[in-house]
């Protein structure tokens, strides 16, 4: 044993895992240190500086040395900033004051730390390739595909099925398992007859479409741990090397282990394969706002950037879906852990702590279901966040052994974010303190804060801008937050008051709207709003009365502008629309040839569902083609659908500039037919890969504002129209009923 | 009174023998004896008779004491000393008032007091209707006409001996003034009378009062309100060869003596015997002391003792005994009499079985702790009203750190909580000064009155100084109807400032450039701070008991600045070389080589001195913005200069040695980088004694600046220069260096800063990039 091995020292690769944080956040300190010694006007000199090299370098954020360059000038700027803050402004004047101004500080402290942990998290996103397959399928692992469903349309799963057994796979080596927690022994003896019968008509309905499709189904007696033990049920009964695991509304494409597997070859500590999770219908607020086409999709940031980023941290986790696990790793374990409700995170965290690699592809390989309105959104939401709060309370990954420095910041910045609710809240609040109340929470005078605030305020919507620009606009996390924030807030202290209470939710998924309606949950952002308001008139009359005030009271008038801003877009997003399809159509382009009668015509297949197409054609064709008429299409350049014969009926036909559109839907005559349908619909992954770069741009930090505005201003309008709409009908029919009686 | 300096003393051999000589007699009989013979100096000034010493205790008492004939004495306190330096005592207006407070020692007592008062009033004024009254303590002793015919005026006033009292008496000079009997402009500026300060003076004529042996009247005793310097001498009578133990006491118990009078000058002498004519602190052990005491208060002495008494054959003046049985109880005896401001008990002795300092030294004038919130009550401030038009200023004292920068650009903010009355005119305005400089003001303007709770006014950091500060805040108030010819109401002209007011200070600049005698004598920076004194270190050169006493007067009026005793500072005579700033007292034949070797200018050798050079100022800086600066530099020219250049110096060699001058030179410690020395030296120990008790006048102390200074005991003969290099306190390392640097040119700073975050981005980089990567 030499001597350094006798000094313990980490060895080299540790050593390499450690040395860049050990090495910025020392330097950091040391830059703090003399920072802290420096005058306004010095630290003015350096904001100035600062800023101007961060309009430059951003130009080049796809040059990776120019990218650390400005993420760690953006973190210096923001210790600075944090450093002044803690020391400067924190100002005792009397106990109402300080309280809230502690309690702003707390969340300027969250979102200080959440900053810094994304700059870390995000510093180097690793774009991993798909490693090839064998040509010899007898080298492949075998794979068991796991299909967990509770309550969802026996038709969803079908079509998961479906798409499950299309997978390109030897055969010999893919079994697909439905996982029924819906027809289970308790609650097909449920005391509840109608209950049971329901319960025991799912499962007999399930066990028929296995039966059809060549799959397995698999039940059990008790509903115990929700889906973790629904899973690890299934694990009981299957014995593949990997275990593929799908939500009911999750329909892989065919490539699906063709791009997962290869790594699991290539690293035998790898444990998971995580793929993102795409979706084929708008979220509600993307659905209320109409910029589902326009605009990146909300979970576009995580699984875009930020899985990236873990991935390189060696800390990609499980979401729970559309990966690929390893069994003899989860046999460590004892299958899926089930202390929290977030089971697919905890998971992941457990296997890290032991040693094993996770990776992430970025490619979308399935197709999923957004929740269709605000209160299942928001229900889901909820779950996420009491699971990543349960892990933070008891699995906390700074305190749990066998992780790594990185895999601890990565895993303690998952949970950590889940705080934002208690933030947002606060900033939404914070404004009415002074304006109204005039409590004294922040002190500062207007150099000071030009010196320390304002560089890091710009420099944290420039990183941000920088960092996930292109795949979440500017001031859309504050929306999506506060919209989350009233209701995940008192979730997450129940939480801290039980740990373990919370209980597994499912998510409802394939709803439809009939009508427009004023969500349920918009009543706490109506106070919002109007205290917004309120304060901003407040603060004109303090201009007014106390001009000496102008620059706290302009400051925080800004803040209350920028909370109706956001508030607006809100309002906006409450306004439930209604929604016909349970399964939207999703863009294509493809040409097809349908015949119609006896005659052939060429055609080109523009969106495309499960339940149907939308085609277009030669306009001159528009009195042939008509509703309730029937075709027939074929893919003629497709080689995988040379032989297939898709049975069409008209549903609308309608004229478009230069073109005929009609819509049909699928009539399908055969069970091959079905099963090419599925494969045509969601065998591709190329197709959502399309669609998702076609929302993928970056339109910076001032039109990303303006868009919002618009927004909010077009529909917060339409929500009040709506809501003055109701009230007079409302109060029409009472005047109705008032001359009918008195008649 | 008079301000006759001390008789100058030219060195005398022999001198030192004769009290040694007396030192040994009298050290014979020691302990065991009842009767000690007391060693006492011969009174080489007036002298008083002396007599065997007498016991605490009547019961004791063996020997009758003579009686003792106390003389009348006059004295005389010009006005001057009771306003501020080089201030004028004006009236102007119809109606004005000046206030002085007039001293007055409870240890004399007065048979007279006089006023010889000596004012010009203006040559408008209307003689049958303006008038000066003089009021002490509100009763009105005098007044006069303001006769235009005779505006130079020169009268005596007798003062009542009943309305003055002990403690600090209030004498007004109140006139009413007025050009004509119709309406007037009441603030007219012909409307005024000017008293001259310097040639006006109170008198009084009276007899010290004897000694209360208690020691709790020690607070009235030592007493600042003394019209002369108090003057004490400090008796131990081991200190034949004066030891650093020795030194170190007599320190504490010379600034013991400086705080009790507050910031009036005092004069120290020490010696090994009783000095008649002067109040007498005798320190020393139980053993040592035994000749001042007799057996049974020997046997009373068992810890640190702190004795009363009267000095032998002299009751009007003191003999403070500072004893205990080891040099650990002597110290903490002194240090418990350096605590004047703690309540002694009433009686003639006390033991002081327990002494504990605290953590942070009491300082009584406590610089602010920046940054820091304070409101205007910490500062001693009190919920107060003004009335009426141009009736008063609420002004508030604030000691600032020694080492604050005027670089610093931040600002201090002040939030203010006041409420004033209605019927104000528009042009009313309240305004704000820091010391006597107009910073920023509030209008008055709203007509039906108002309150403000959190009124937030900025004043730069610049406008205020190390050590004390006055911010003056004045509300101007005019009312809305100032017609001449029509009645003026002001009684609606309220205004109250509330006490919950605040000084939000920042994280100022801590950067003190150093050598600056004007901030030694503003704040005795550095060797104040902290205020303890224990980054201080003091040299006394030599073993004359002069320069002993030099030492203690400097280290006292050091104490009186800071307003704490400096209780841990190292005092030595033998050169201190830790890393402290140093103080150097001493005769010029005792200042080590090294430390001369390192001085701007020999200080043994004024006359061949650099005399300072009126050149044309260079500018501090070329460019008057960044750009600017920038192309300057492009050019290959520089913008910015990075330290102000020393001034432009001529030598003058011109051979003439110190013979009465006294000087004091500060410079860089050629024993540690960032740390002062501050050098004070004269012919000899008498000079130098001589001239440190005239540095502490107000005219010869507030005047010290540069990093020179010379001067004698004549009066207004202290010279100052600037001759040598600046250095920052403390910049000893090398963030504190560089923080400096960039300081002074921050847009360089910020280009360091991006260079070093791209060099550690390029490490992490490739830090990064050594990772095991799956591509």
């Amino acid at each position: 044993m030499n001597f350094l091995q006798q000094l313990h020292l980490p060895d080299e690769k540790r050593l390499r895992h450690w040395l860049p944080p050990a090495v910025a956040v020392i330097f950091l300190f040391a830059m703090l240190a003399i920072a802290s010694s420096i005058t306004t006007k010095t630290q003015i000199s350096v904001g100035v500086v600062a800023l101007a090299v961060f309009l430059i370098l951003r130009q080049f954020n796809e040059q990776e040395t120019v990218r650390v360059i400005f993420l760690i000038l953006a973190a210096f700027l923001s210790i600075d900033y944090f450093y002044w803050r803690t020391f400067t402004t924190l100002t005792y004047h009397d106990p109402v004051s300080f309280l809230f101004a502690m309690l702003l500080y707390f969340a300027e402290a969250y979102g200080f730390i959440v900053y810094l942990l994304s700059i870390f998290v995000n510093v180097d996103p690793l774009d991993r390739k798909p490693l090839p397959l064998p040509e010899d399928g007898e080298l492949l692992p075998s794979v068991d595909v796991l299909i967990p469903t509770y309550n969802e349309d026996p038709e969803l799963l079908e079509v998961t099925l479906l798409s499950a057994l299309d997978i390109n796979y030897p055969k010999d080596k893919l079994k697909v398992y439905l996982l029924d927690d819906g027809g289970t022994d308790q609650r097909c003896q449920s005391e509840d007859p109608e209950f049971a019968a329901a319960a025991k008509h799912r499962r007999l309905e399930l066990q028929s479409l296995c039966l059809k499709w060549g799959a397995q189904y698999i039940t059990r007696a008790k509903n115990l741990g929700s889906k973790a033990g629904n899973i690890n049920n299934g694990l009981h009964f299957s014995n593949g090397d990997l275990v593929a695991i799908f939500d009911a509304d999750h329909a892989p494409t065919s490539d699906f282990l063709q791009k997962t597997v290869g790594w699991f070859r290539h690293d035998p500590k790898l444990f998971l394969v995580q793929t993102p999770h795409f979706f084929v219908n708008p979220d509600p607020i993307e659905k209320n706002l109409q910029t589902f086409s326009t605009m990146p999709g909300e979970n576009e940031m995580f699984y875009k950037v930020i899985q990236r980023g873990l991935d390189y941290w060696n800390s990609a986790f499980f979401c729970g879906s559309a990966a690929v696990l390893r069994r003899t790793c989860l046999a460590e374990t004892g299958g899926l852990a089930g202390d929290t409700i977030t089971e697919d995170a905890e998971t992941a965290l457990t296997l890290h702590a032991k040693g094993y690699n996770s990776a992430y592809i970025g490619t979308p390989m399935i197709s999923g279901l957004s929740p269709e309105t605000l209160t299942s959104f928001i229900g889901q939401r909820i779950r996420w966040a009491q699971g990543m709060v349960q892990i933070f309370l008891l699995k906390n990954p700074l305190l749990i052994p066998g992780l790594t420095l990185p895999q601890r910041l990565c895993y303690f910045s998952s949970c950590f974010f889940w705080f934002f609710s208690y933030a947002r809240v606060a900033f939404m609040l914070a404004p009415l303190c002074f304006l109204i109340f005039g409590l004294k929470i922040y002190d500062s005078n207007f150099v000071d804060f030009a010196a320390f605030a304002v560089p890091h305020l710009l420099a944290v919507v420039i990183v941000s801008d920088f960092l996930f620009g292109k795949v979440r606009w500017t001031f859309v996390s504050e929306l999506y937050e506060l919209i989350q924030s009233v209701y995940t807030l008192p979730a997450i202290f129940k939480v801290f008051l039980n740990p373990r209470a919370p209980t597994f939710k499912v998510t409802a998924k394939g709803e439809t709207l009939g009508d427009d309606y004023i969500s349920p949950l918009a009543r706490p952002f109506y106070f919002f709003l109007i205290f917004n308001i309120v304060a901003l008139i407040f603060g004109v009359t303090r201009l007014i009365v106390t001009p000496a005030e102008s620059f706290p009271t302009g400051i925080t008038m800004m803040w209350a502008g920028f909370n109706v801003f956001i508030l607006l877009a809100a309002m906006g997003t409450l306004f439930e629309r209604r929604q016909r399809r349970a399964t939207p159509r999703m863009p294509i382009t493809k040409s097809a040839r349908v015949k119609l009668g006896k005659k052939f015509y060429t055609a080109e297949i523009r969106d495309l569902s499960i339940q149907g197409c939308g085609l277009v054609l030669d306009p001159a064709f528009e009195s042939l083609f008509v509703e309730g008429s029937s075709l027939e299409m074929t893919i003629p350049d497709d080689p995988q659908f040379q032989e297939a014969t898709f049975h069409i009926a008209i549903r609308n036909a309608r004229r478009e500039p230069g073109a005929l559109f009609v819509g049909g839907q699928f009539e399908h005559a055969s069970l091959e037919e079905m099963k090419l349908k599925v494969l045509l619909v969601n065998g591709n992954s190329q197709r959502w890969t399309d669609f998702q770069n076609s929302r993928e741009r970056r339109i910076g930090v001032i039109r990303s504002g303006l868009f919002l505005l618009a927004l909010g201003v077009r529909f917060s309008i339409q929500h009040f129209g709506h809501v003055m709409l109701v009230a007079n009908s409302k109060r029409a029919e009472k005047s109705f009923e008032t001359s009918q009686q008195s008649a | 009174m008079t301000m006759t300096p001390q008789p100058k003393r030219k060195p005398s051999p022999c001198r030192g023998l004769a009290i040694m000589t007396l030192f040994l007699a009298a050290l014979v009989p020691a302990a065991s004896a009842q009767q000690a013979r007391v060693p006492v100096i011969p009174a080489a000034e007036p002298t008083v008779p002396m007599a065997p010493p007498s016991p605490f205790s009547p019961a004791t008492a063996t020997a009758p004491e003579p009686a003792f004939k106390s003389q009348v004495q006059s004295f005389r306190l010009p006005l001057r000393r009771l306003i501020p330096l080089d201030s004028p005592m004006m009236l102007r207006n119809a109606s004005s008032i000046y206030t002085v407070f007039v001293p007055q020692s409870a240890r004399f007592q007065a048979k007279s007091y006089g006023l010889r008062l000596k004012f010009t009033n203006s040559i408008a004024l209307l003689t049958e209707r303006s008038v000066l009254r003089v009021v002490m303590n509100d009763i009105i002793v005098a007044q006069f006409y303001l006769d235009r015919t005779k505006p130079f005026s020169d009268v005596d006033i007798q003062i009542p001996l009943n309305l003055v009292k002990t403690g600090f008496n209030r004498m007004q000079f109140i006139v009413a003034q007025h050009y004509t009997y119709k309406c007037e402009d009441p603030a007219a500026p012909e409307l005024y009378t000017e008293i001259n300060p310097d040639e006006s003076y109170l008198t009084t004529t009276g007899e010290w009062k004897p000694v209360t042996e208690r020691l709790s009247f020690l607070r009235w005793w030592i007493d600042e309100k003394l019209w002369i310097p108090y003057q004490f001498n400090i008796c131990m009578p081991a200190s034949g060869a004066m030891t650093d133990e020795h030194l170190s006491l007599g320190a504490i118990v010379t600034q013991g003596i400086a705080l009790a009078v507050n910031n009036q000058p005092f004069r120290v002498t020490t010696a090994t015997a009783l000095r008649p004519g002067m109040d007498n602190i005798v320190v020393g052990s139980m053993n040592e002391l035994a000749p001042f005491l007799t057996a049974t208060e020997v046997g009373t002495i068992n810890g640190s003792f702190l004795a009363i008494k009267s000095l032998p054959g002299d009751p009007t003046h003191c003999m403070i005994i500072v004893s205990g049985r080891s040099p650990q109880e002597v110290k903490q005896t002194a240090l418990a009499l350096g605590m004047v401001n703690f309540p002694l008990p009433d009686s003639k002795y006390a033991i002081v079985d327990q002494m504990t300092m605290p953590e942070n030294a009491y300082v009584r004038n406590a610089p602010m702790r920046l940054p820091g919130v304070y409101s205007f009550r910490q500062l001693g401030f009190q919920t107060t009203t003004i009335k009426g038009w141009n009736t008063g200023t609420y002004m508030l004292k604030l000691y600032m750190p020694g080492d604050i920068s005027a670089d610093d650009k931040s600002n201090v903010e002040l939030r203010l909580h006041f409420v004033y009355g209605a019927g104000f005119r528009k042009d009313s305005v309240f305004n704000v000064f820091v010391n006597n400089q107009f910073q920023t003001a509030i209008r008055l303007k709203d007509v039906e009155g108002s309150l403000h709770s959190d009124h937030r006014l900025y004043l730069p950091m610049q406008a205020f100084q190390p050590g004390l500060n006055e911010v003056s805040l004045t509300p101007k108030m005019i009312p809305l109807v100032t017609n001449q010819c029509e009645v003026l109401q002001d009684e609606n002209l309220q205004f109250t400032l509330f006490e919950d007011s605040d000084f939000v200070f920042p994280k100022a600049m801590r950067k003190a450039r150093l050598p600056n005698l004007g901030l030694f004598s503003q704040t005795a920076f550095p060797y104040s701070a902290p205020p303890d004194g224990i980054e201080t270190a003091v040299f006394v050169g030599g073993r004359a008991p002069e320069t002993a006493c030099a030492a203690w007067t400097l280290m006292g009026k050091m104490a009186q600045i800071s307003g704490a005793l400096l209780s841990n500072t190292e005092i030595s005579s033998k050169l201190p070389r830790s890393r402290k700033s140093l103080l150097i007292v001493g005769p010029r034949d005792e200042i080590p080589p090294e430390v001369l070797a390192k001085a701007p200018v020999s200080p043994l050798q004024v006359g061949k001195m650099r005399y300072v050079v009126s050149t044309s100022p260079k500018p501090e800086k070329y460019a008057s913005s960044p750009i600017e600066e920038f192309l300057l530099k492009v050019r290959g020219q520089s913008g910015e200069r990075s330290e102000p250049e020393p001034p432009s110096t001529a030598n003058l060699n011109m051979t003439a040695d110190l013979i009465d001058d006294i000087v004091a030179v500060q410079f860089e410690s050629p024993f540690h980088t960032g740390y002062p020395v501050t050098l004070v030296t004269a012919w000899d120990a008498d000079n130098l004694l001589a001239g440190i008790n005239v540095l502490q006048e107000r005219e010869f102390w507030d005047s010290l600046a540069g990093d020179l200074a010379v001067w004698s005991t004549r009066p207004n003969s202290l010279a100052v220069a600037k001759v040598g290099n600046d250095f920052i306190f403390k910049a000893t390392n090398l963030v504190t260096r560089v923080s400096s640097r960039f300081d002074q040119q921050p847009w360089f700073f910020a280009l360091i800063v991006l260079v070093l975050i791209a060099l550690l981005a390029l490490g992490v980089r490739a830090a990064l990039r050594k990772r095991e990567h799956p591509e």
